[in-house]
């Protein structure tokens, strides 16, 4: 139990980065793909359908000065029974898709420390090309670091 | 400066003050970006040559230096990093020893420029990486067969802090800190004591295994604090190889 999934889906809705937390789930990898890509184009639907939305943030992972006051747009969160999903959306338009099961404390922690290990190690690394699946060690370590895995 | 002058400082004190003092700290996300920007608009132009010419003149100056037998460069890439280095290099020198005549607690204690071979290496070593990346080197040794051939040892280069090419790459294994080598060929250069400086990444190293493991032992020994997982893959040498008229030159002073 615990933490689930991690999908990281670009501006245009495909998927750069996934990694599968709790072994026992399996993923084909065209499923990931559609999944995220439809989560994507949901996620656009829902923020259309909603367009008098004004909900500001107030806080994120526990540190007020982190995107406070920014309007929240799309799918957030979706709460079942079996897992809770969790997205965060950058300000360039990448989202970090989270899934984990529903008694998880720590989601909004992750995907902070998620967003902070792309900003270090995709963002800055020059040999990332721009919307191309993410390759790099550096960022597969730091994500394993955060999972303890 | 001192305090009373500020009051009708003239526009000359203002430029001293400007350029000369020391800088506080910049970012390293800052740096990491525009760092990040120059090797992405570099590999850019590489590409946008390549498809132009197949035989490229871009390629020229990589195949002579090859051919001289004193530089082995992975690609052009390295070799454009480390022909942006140089520049940088030959002004920072000056620049250094200019914000010492200031009297901040510069790069070198004396105050004085440095002449001698081994005592610019150990400037070099200590106070210019101080000053650049605040803290010394982790190593500056002499080659064990050539004695015109030093190595400095950086454990962290910071221009790898974030640089990492994934696993399946057609670039194969490129050094940024090709970048920081431009840099000290630079420095020495401007000092008069020509050299080649070549940045090879630890590990992949074949060659001179006498002083590589000697390097290694000194190193398990200082363990760094930095993320063991990322310095080992990041770091590098420096090797230093002067010309043979300094060496002439040096020993002659001796």
């Amino acid at each position: 139990m615990g933490h689930l999934a991690i999908f990281i889906v670009n501006q245009n809705g495909s998927l750069v980065y996934h990694k599968v937390i709790t072994p026992s789930l399996k993923f084909a990898t065209n499923d990931t793909i559609r999944l995220a890509s439809t989560f994507h184009s949901m996620h656009a639907i829902s923020s259309q359908i909603t367009p008098n939305c004004q909900d500001i943030r107030a806080g994120f992972g526990g540190s007020p000065g982190f995107l406070a006051g920014t309007v929240m747009e799309g799918i957030n969160e979706i709460v079942t029974d079996n897992f809770t999903l969790k997205c965060f959306q950058s300000f360039t338009g990448v989202k970090f898709i989270l899934v984990s099961d529903p008694q998880q404390k720590d989601m909004d922690y992750c995907l902070k420390s998620i967003y902070e290990a792309y900003a270090d190690h995709v963002s800055k690394n020059p040999f990332q090309e721009a919307e191309m699946p993410i390759r790099s060690d550096l960022f597969e370590g730091s994500i394993t670091k955060i999972f303890n895995l | 400066m001192k305090k009373g002058s500020a009051m009708n400082a003239t526009l000359a004190d203002f430029a001293f003050e400007r350029t000369l003092k020391p800088r506080q700290e910049v970012s390293l996300s800052s740096f990491s970006f525009l760092f990040s920007e120059i090797v992405q608009q570099l590999m850019k132009s590489e590409k946008a040559a390549s498809y132009h010419a197949h035989s490229g003149a871009l390629t020229d100056p990589m195949l002579q230096s090859a051919g001289s037998g004193t530089c082995h460069l992975n690609n052009d890439l390295e070799h454009q990093l480390y022909q942006l280095g140089i520049p940088i290099g030959e002004k920072l020198l000056e620049l250094l020893f200019y914000r010492e005549k200031g009297g901040q607690g510069g790069a070198c204690s004396s105050g004085k420029r440095e002449t001698k071979l081994v005592s610019m290496l150990h400037l070099i070593n200590g106070s210019v990486f101080k000053a650049l990346f605040g803290r010394p080197a982790d190593g500056l040794e002499q080659s064990i067969e050539d004695e015109d051939e030093y190595r400095i040892l950086d454990r962290s280069p910071i221009t790898n802090k974030f640089a990492n090419l994934g696993k399946n790459s057609q670039l194969g294994q490129t050094n940024c800190a090709a970048f920081i080598a431009g840099l000290i060929e630079g420095m020495l250069c401007s000092a008069k004591l020509y050299a080649k400086v070549t940045a090879h990444l630890y590990g992949d190293e074949e060659a001179g295994a006498g002083g590589d493991a000697q390097a290694t032992a000194e190193g398990e020994g200082a363990e760094t604090p930095a993320g063991a997982g990322a310095g080992a893959t990041s770091t590098t040498i420096y090797v230093i190889k002067f010309a043979k008229e300094v060496a002439v030159r040096e020993r002659a002073g001796q």
